[in-house]
């Protein structure tokens, strides 16, 4: 029976799975990894706890597999677009900037002064934002010359994680694309686009698809994961969009939420239709396109949440804070929050924006701040299904995954908030699934569709005509919230 | 009078029957207290039993006496927590639950009231113009009248706490001009156009007396022996006696379930959004509560799960040169000088790296954020900035938190040995009473003094002149979205 690999090197953590060419999870391992956050906004992790982590979790997800089964391709799938900066000898030069990182405010303005907005998106089908790594890498400039000067090259998690697999630089075309080196027009890396950066088109490596081979299983990595030497490895793809097709995103008007430690909204169109407030990819189904949205914290800022007011960040403490909060009603008594404690990537570009609990009174108890940050979480997501649907692109069906779906009273809410059915999926393995697939897919074992086939969907959370109603109080509270607080968060009111 | 005579001090507070037994010289011998239960049925109602006060009272005085000459006592004086209210039949047994300052069921009649009275009314009559909010006994007695006009045919007195306990104490209903503040005039007597708006209210208000004069005898506790009882008055003049505030170009700070700042002078001035009570033996004494002090520790503690003492621990290891976060504490709307019920509690600028010793540093910091905003409006009501407050209560227990107010306001804090002023304020008008003294003003340095001086750090305060502004500019931001859901009207 064939078997594909599919690693999954994650914010929080890092997973691999084995999937068989129907879509099952055969055998599963994953392990912790560290997101560090040296300053405010600041977002970095190690790429060598990544490679470390990844021969780990290999090595047991292995020793748990049936014997009669067969390796047939293997797929790393990783959030986009990581910075990670190498120098000649192929050596990590500091932390991964993580896309989550605010730090390049400044250099994102210098760009929007120096460049025409409209045109970029046109072309590159990204907007002028610190999701972009031209900002990143003159960040560096700026501020670690040293570093910057070594720079020989640049790439993102998985296509790290290839390098140790196959000993060859290549690079995914949607962390180009993200990054905001891809020219729509030809979908090419364009010279002039990674000028912006100021380095040679040189330290981008070659440019793959996601179900292209990229190199085989070398000795030494077969050595340090167990993993058969020669088995094929194939150009991976953003966790995101692998958590999509997972999903079985395949038509267009599907939408897949993920609760995750970010929050991510992936939509499938059949045409690019670039928009400044959202993120283009390309879909791993040749010809569809992905636009969607991240959000900066979602999970990980209940997980803090949950530390702070449950004290311990532990699944138990969560499930009771969800007990107390479906306890409290609708719209938590007045409790409103804001949920931009790492600034805020999509819809609305803001790394100024910061965390807001408000409305509070003396008989506001935790469970109301939890209920309130689960709607306010929601309404980001809803933020986003405004977008889509303001552009011509409004979804038809909702579905959730990732771990914040398991919770039953924040995918009730959700629907309440987007006013849609929610479709939870059963398998826990989005993205490492996803990236499995890519494997399969590309190793012609399997066939795009067979994907959708494949997944099982659990609960269906029906909005109520009651909570439609009090959702689109809470929303339209949130969008006032931030409008109030926009000027005060940038002229930096809250700081000193 | 004998020379090792005792007084005992009541202050019957938001969350506590606090009690102290004193000598003469304002020597501590011993202290009682015990908290009630604070009820809140539903969003904006805040109510209390008003037996709970009067079981307090009796308790604290077995309690103090033990082992102790109950003779030496010669008089109880009581000050109590004000805008707190309860209705009474012709028995003196309450109709319904206390409804506590902090409550806001009626706030729609305040606002009916208020709109009713121009300000030059307000002028004439406080030589201010003072808003009337959802805690006057006014609009609560429209607000009974209305939701229960069976109870309010019955109703003979509505009392402020210490006026509850001395009427079951004594048998004497009165109540003093400083407490009744809100619908009493600069000449010390009932505003007759004001009350007079709501009918049946001026029967139902009891005979005004003097703070120092004797009201009645009570028995003490389970002795045998009957002593004198001071009327007394609300907290904040208590407050003022016993933090050692007898003559102008005084002020203080007494940090309790609230703020509450007063500047003493000799000059009727007044701001907006400040009490300038009425002039008694040539003090002019400028005051205002903030909505929630301590009160906002306790929250905070209750929802994260922790003791309210480690609040004060937790916020100390937070870095106080760091990036604030901005806590605004008006989880009950804020009093002054705001005076706005419909504003709520917030914390804003909230990122990756705020625990739990930031949120308990932003808790204290907020909190003496709302008293700079409410010793800015003293000063002007003033017409000076003082040198120094005298200082205590409660929540000044806390070095950290003290410190962070004399940083935040700019000026040192002198605080006392003692914490509960109010209970040494009451004494002091009970040893008056008696004749222990002659006045108010020979009595407070006899029987007060100093401990701890807190200085402010300017360096720090440039923190805070920094957050303060943020402060005003959050309220404003804050202000028109007015997503406060209060429920279903109590019933």
């Amino acid at each position: 029976m064939p078997v594909f690999i599919g690693i999954d090197i994650g914010t929080t953590s890092t997973i691999a799975v084995a999937m068989s060419e129907k879509g099952e999870a055969l055998a599963s391992a994953s392990r912790s990894s560290h997101l560090s956050s040296p300053q405010p906004g600041f977002a970095e992790a190690d790429p060598a706890q990544w490679w470390a982590n990844t021969q780990v979790v290999v090595r047991e997800m292995l020793a748990e597999l049936p014997k009669d089964c067969e390796l047939a391709g293997v797929s790393v799938t990783g959030m986009l677009p990581a910075v990670v900066l190498l120098d000649k000898q192929r050596r990590v030069l500091r932390p991964s900037i993580q896309q989550s990182d605010a730090r390049c405010g400044a250099e994102v303005e210098a760009m929007k002064a120096a460049l025409d907005e409209a045109t970029y998106l046109a072309r590159t089908g990204q907007g002028l934002t610190q999701q972009l790594v031209a900002p990143k890498l003159q960040w560096l400039k700026a501020h670690e010359p040293d570093v910057y000067g070594r720079i020989a090259h640049v790439f993102g998690s998985y296509d790290f994680i290839n390098m140790h697999l196959t000993g060859h630089l290549t690079v995914e075309r949607n962390w180009a694309l993200e990054a905001g080196f891809v020219d729509l027009a030809d979908h090419r890396i364009a010279e002039d686009l990674v000028a912006l950066s100021g380095l040679p088109t040189e330290v981008l490596p070659k440019l793959v698809a996601s179900h292209e081979v990229t190199g085989t299983v070398t000795a030494q990595a077969a050595e340090l994961t167990g993993l058969p030497e020669g088995l094929p490895v194939f150009g991976g793809a953003a966790d995101h969009i692998a958590s999509a097709l997972a999903a079985g995103l395949t038509q267009a008007g599907d939408v897949l939420l993920k609760f995750g430690g970010a929050g991510d909204i992936i939509a499938i169109a059949g045409k690019p239709e670039p928009d400044r407030r959202l993120f283009l990819d390309y879909h791993l189904v040749p010809g569809l396109y992905a636009p969607n949205g991240c959000m900066a914290s979602s999970g990980s800022l209940l997980r803090w949440l949950a530390g702070l007011i449950g004290g311990a960040e532990s699944d138990d403490v969560l499930k009771q804070l969800d007990a107390e909060a479906a306890a409290v009603p609708a719209g938590a008594d007045g409790v409103r929050a804001l949920p931009y404690f790492l600034g805020e990537k999509t819809p609305i570009h803001d790394p100024l924006a910061r965390g807001t609990i408000t409305g509070l009174s003396l008989g506001h108890t935790r469970g109301h701040i939890w209920r309130a940050v689960l709607e306010a979480i929601a309404c980001g997501f809803r933020h986003h299904l405004d977008v889509l649907a303001e552009t011509g692109r409004p979804a038809t069906r909702l579905i959730a995954s990732d771990g914040g779906s398991r919770s039953r009273i924040w995918m009730q809410i959700v629907a309440d908030i987007c006013g849609q059915p929610v479709h939870v999926l059963s398998d826990a393995f989005g993205s490492s699934i996803g990236a499995a697939w890519v494997a399969a897919a590309g190793s012609g074992l399997a066939r795009w569709d067979d994907v959708a086939a494949s997944v099982r969907i659990g609960a269906v959370l029906q909005p109520s005509p009651e909570g439609i109603t009090a959702g689109n109080r809470i929303y339209a509270d949130y969008r006032d919230l931030y409008a109030s607080l926009k000027p005060f968060f940038a002229r930096g009111d809250h700081q000193s | 009078m004998r020379e090792d005579a005792y007084v005992i001090g009541f202050d019957i507070g938001s969350t506590a029957v606090k009690a102290g037994l004193f000598t003469l010289a304002g020597d501590v011998v011993d202290h009682w207290s015990r908290n009630y239960r604070t009820a809140r049925p539903g969003p904006g109602l805040v109510e209390q039993n008003p037996q709970d006060w009067l079981n307090g009272v009796r308790d604290a005085i077995d309690g103090l006496l033990v082992g102790r000459e109950p003779n030496r006592v010669v008089a109880v004086g009581l000050c109590s927590q004000v805008n707190t209210d309860v209705f009474v039949d012709a028995d003196g047994e309450p109709l319904a639950p206390a409804i506590v300052w902090q409550d806001v069921r009626a706030a729609r009649e305040a606002e009916a009231l208020d709109r009713a009275i121009s300000p030059a009314d307000k002028q004439a009559w406080w030589g201010a113009e003072m808003p009337v909010g959802a805690s006057h006994a006014l609009a609560k007695m429209m607000w009974f009248k209305k939701h229960h006009p069976d109870l309010w045919e019955k109703t003979r007195y509505v009392l402020s706490p210490k006026d509850y306990c001395l009427l079951r104490l004594t048998g004497a209903a009165v109540a003093d001009p400083i407490a009744s503040f809100g619908h009493v005039g600069l000449d010390l007597s009932y505003i007759e156009p004001l009350i007079s708006r709501v009918e049946g209210a001026a029967e139902r208000l009891p005979p005004l007396r003097f703070f120092t004069d004797i009201a009645g005898e009570m028995q003490l506790g389970s002795h045998a022996r009957r002593v004198p009882v001071t009327v007394g008055t609300m907290d904040a003049w208590g407050n003022l006696f016993g933090c050692g505030v007898f003559k102008p170009g005084q002020g203080m700070y007494v940090s309790g379930t609230s703020e509450i700042l007063a500047l003493a002078g000799s000059q009727r001035i007044g701001a907006p959004g400040v009490v300038t009570f009425a002039t008694v033996d040539g003090l002019v004494v400028n005051a205002g509560p903030t909505q929630s002090g301590a009160d906002s520790l306790r929250w905070w503690s209750n929802t994260v799960g922790i003791e309210p003492g480690d609040v004060a621990e937790l916020a100390g290891k937070a870095d106080r040169n760091g990036r604030p976060v901005l806590f605004l504490p008006h989880l009950e709307g804020e009093r002054a000088p705001l005076w706005d019920a419909d504003i709520r509690g917030s914390f804003i600028g909230l990122d990756s790296r705020t625990g739990g010793p930031e949120f308990a540093l932003a808790v204290m910091e907020g909190v003496a954020l709302s008293a700079r905003h409410l010793f800015n409006a003293l000063t002007e009501a003033a017409g000076y900035r003082p040198d120094w407050l005298l200082y205590g209560g409660g929540g000044a227990r806390s070095d950290l938190w003290s410190q962070i107010r004399a940083d935040c306001l700019g000026v040192p804090l002198h605080r006392f040995s003692y914490n509960d002023v109010g209970c040494l304020g009451a004494a002091i008008m009970a040893a008056v009473g008696v004749g222990a003294f002659s006045t108010i003003a020979e009595a407070v340095p006899a029987m007060t003094s100093v401990q701890t001086i807190f200085e402010p750090d300017p360096k720090r305060k440039q923190r805070y002149d920094r957050m303060f502004e943020a402060y005003l500019k959050a309220i404003d931001a804050l202000k028109p979205l007015g997503i406060i859901e209060t429920g279903e009207p109590h019933r």
